[in-house]
């Protein structure tokens, strides 16, 4: 077993981490306390990340992206949430679901929207699963859990119906995959459909765009179906197989959205440990005070440990034979805690100064609030986990 | 325009200190992060900016360690054509045997006619380096570059001076010395060329091959020389800058710290 990067995985880490510098620390904090939701969003550093090739990351190099593995994902997006979750977000999403079609996609979707997607410098991508009424259900699906978007079957394809909420990028993304209830005589879990479906398409609109805590630089918004079509040739996987696509296809979305908390609560404890080493109390540098040392001793152990089950989750994802499903619901729950737990008291080892807007700790306190329900409420993935225990 | 951009890394300014080990003689900086130096980053991005501008290639060379190798991939991923390390130099070898090193270096990478330096190196900023491999090479030395534009007949160079700028047209062979400013701030690598780059073979040469072993070895300047030989704090030369220079190396000479001068 070998503990290192590759020589890639550490040239992509630190290339994010020089954007990071660059680019997102300089404007984040401006960002993030814009008042409207679309103003804390900025194309100008997707537009830079594009420059840099970061946004085609997963995009498999034959169609001129980077086509890192998901563990390189992973790590990517820690680093990038290091410097804003917001915007760590906005890439996780768009990097996922760009490996999901290029798993899921028939050979004429991928040839149809991933070039498309390359060349496009703002091509964003979202996913919609979550309405008002349907959040945990598809987590953790029972015999009565439907989604309320309905796609009724019509000459050539298909009509869409319904709204979506709370959507990463929804607002935003240039290309969507919709999942909608194509037979209502069946739970979500028989009788969903998975379809692919372009920003452009007559009778897709977008709602509100949610007023966040945190996590502002990425934009959720609520979708709207109106009667959309969309040809049979856009369904991705098969009819009646949207859950088997959800649960197939997207083997490292958990880790990718534990690696996001991981970032912020590793930002955090950065923050206190520099903080611990300059600020003076008691006539010494407070971290020589034994009961704050072993405090940060304690969260780097959390830290650390947490980091590598969520690289080891990604691992498994890349490499299928080591697959364990609960991989793909636990990692975000451990993230998520161990990061609340580190974003508190690395606030708490900063005293009233952590409080203060001036050292950006309540930023990330908000930030990492996000992942407590974000990508599954940690109680509905628990759950959602131990059913394989039975 | 061919341009050859000499690069070094250097352990990260920003390493924390506890990242360094001491033994007593020189830092211990096996557990150090390696980073490109500040004012390499300077040069490698004018030299992208000469060979762009005139249509040539850039290459890139570098003396060291693997530690090393991670800067020559930025230049292969930002579009240099060619990388070489030259290895196994003694880690006290004389700024004269490393020009001179790196000067060979260059050579196996094909003729070129601009040598882009960094100012300084960032660890201990000695400053010497480009003037001495001008001087290995016969060819002028332009300090504290910032700008080199292609145009009719050559590059226009620009230059800190004293008090100001001076721009001039350069049209014969040069090396430049290269100082910090908006126009040499390093631009970002496409990660996908980076990726590539870290597939892609970097020339490595053992030192002693291009110089052999007692080249190596020679000890031609001995910066220590003057402190300890003078036994004062030093002389203050001052005067018109060719009067001045004239006297700094009467001064060189007579302390034996130039290439074959002995006291």
């Amino acid at each position: 077993m070998v503990f290192q990067l590759t020589d890639e995985q550490a040239a992509v880490v630190e290339l994010v981490r020089e954007f990071v510098t660059r680019e997102v620390l300089p404007v984040a904090s401006r960002l993030d306390r814009n008042e409207r939701p679309e103003d804390c969003f900025s194309w100008e550093l997707v537009e830079k990340a594009s420059a840099a090739g970061l946004r085609t990351l997963t995009l498999d190099e034959e169609y001129g992206g980077s086509g890192v593995d998901f563990v390189t994902t992973a790590l990517a997006v820690e680093e990038l949430a290091k410097g804003d979750m917001g915007l760590a977000v906005v890439f996780a999403q768009t990097w996922k679901l760009a490996q999901t079609l290029q798993l899921a996609g028939t050979a004429e979707q991928r040839a149809r929207y991933l070039p498309a997607y390359a060349a496009d410098p703002r091509g964003l991508l979202a996913i919609t699963f979550t309405e008002p009424d349907t959040a945990s259900d598809y987590f953790v699906p029972h015999d009565g859990a439907r989604y309320a978007t309905t796609a009724v079957e019509a000459e050539g394809g298909w009509r869409l119906n319904g709204l979506k909420h709370f959507i990463s990028n929804g607002n935003r993304a240039s290309l969507y995959i919709v999942f909608a209830q194509t037979d209502v005589a069946q739970s979500l879990e028989h009788g969903s459909t998975a379809f692919l479906v372009p920003r452009d398409t007559p009778g897709l609109s977008i709602g509100r765009v949610h007023d966040k805590l945190g996590e502002r630089l990425a934009n959720n918004a609520e979708v709207i179906f109106e009667d959309v079509f969309v040809p049979d040739a856009d369904v991705l996987g098969e009819p009646g197989q949207g859950f088997r696509v959800q649960q197939t296809f997207f083997p490292a979305s958990n880790a990718y959205a534990a690696a996001t908390v991981l970032g912020v609560a590793e930002a955090a404890y950065d923050r206190a440990l520099a903080w611990a080493r300059q600020r003076v109390q008691g006539g010494k540098p407070i971290i020589q005070h034994d009961s704050l040392a072993s405090d940060l001793a304690e969260l780097r152990m959390w830290l650390d440990a947490t980091r590598l089950y969520v690289l080891h989750a990604a691992w498994a994802g890349d490499h299928p034979e080591a697959w364990d499903p609960m991989l793909g619901a636990l990692p975000k729950v451990l993230a998520s805690e161990v990061g609340w737990r580190v974003l508190t008291r690395a606030m708490e080892v900063h005293g009233g100064y952590g409080y203060m807007k001036e050292t950006g700790m309540e930023k990330l306190l908000r930030d990492a609030a996000a992942f407590l329900h974000s990508d599954g409420v940690n109680r509905t993935l628990l759950l959602k986990a131990a059913k394989h225990l039975r | 325009m061919d341009a050859t951009v000499f690069l070094k890394a250097i352990p990260d300014p920003a390493a924390p200190p506890e990242s360094f080990a001491f033994d007593g003689g020189c830092p211990d900086t096996s557990r150090v992060p390696f980073v490109l130096g500040p004012f390499e980053e300077n040069a490698l991005e004018l030299g992208l900016r000469i060979a762009e501008g005139t249509g040539g290639s850039l290459r890139a060379v570098a003396m060291g360690g693997p530690e090393q190798d991670k800067s020559l991939r930025t230049a292969l991923a930002l579009g240099a054509t060619a990388a070489v390390r030259v290895d196994g130099p003694p880690s006290w070898a004389d700024p004269v045997v490393a020009a001179r090193l790196l000067s060979a270096a260059a050579d196996r990478l094909g003729v070129v006619e601009v040598l882009v330096t960094g100012r300084q190196a960032g660890d201990w900023d000695r400053s010497v380096t480009g003037a001495l491999l001008a001087g290995v090479r016969g060819l002028p030395y332009l300090p504290r570059v910032f700008d080199a534009v292609a145009e009719e007949g050559g590059l226009r160079i620009a230059q800190e001076v004293a008090g100001g700028t001076r721009t001039g047209l350069l049209a014969t062979a040069a090396v430049l010395s290269v100082t910090n400013a908006p126009t040499t701030i390093l631009r970002m690598p496409n990660v996908r060329a980076l990726i590539l780059a870290t597939r892609r073979p970097i020339d490595v040469v053992e030192a002693r091959s291009l110089l052999g072993e007692a080249a190596l070895r020679e000890r031609l300047v001995d910066e220590g020389v003057s402190a300890r030989r003078l036994g004062r704090a030093g002389r203050r030369v001052v005067g018109e800058p060719a009067d001045v220079a004239k006297a700094l190396v009467a001064e060189l000479e007579a302390q034996g710290a130039l290439p074959g001068a002995r006291p």
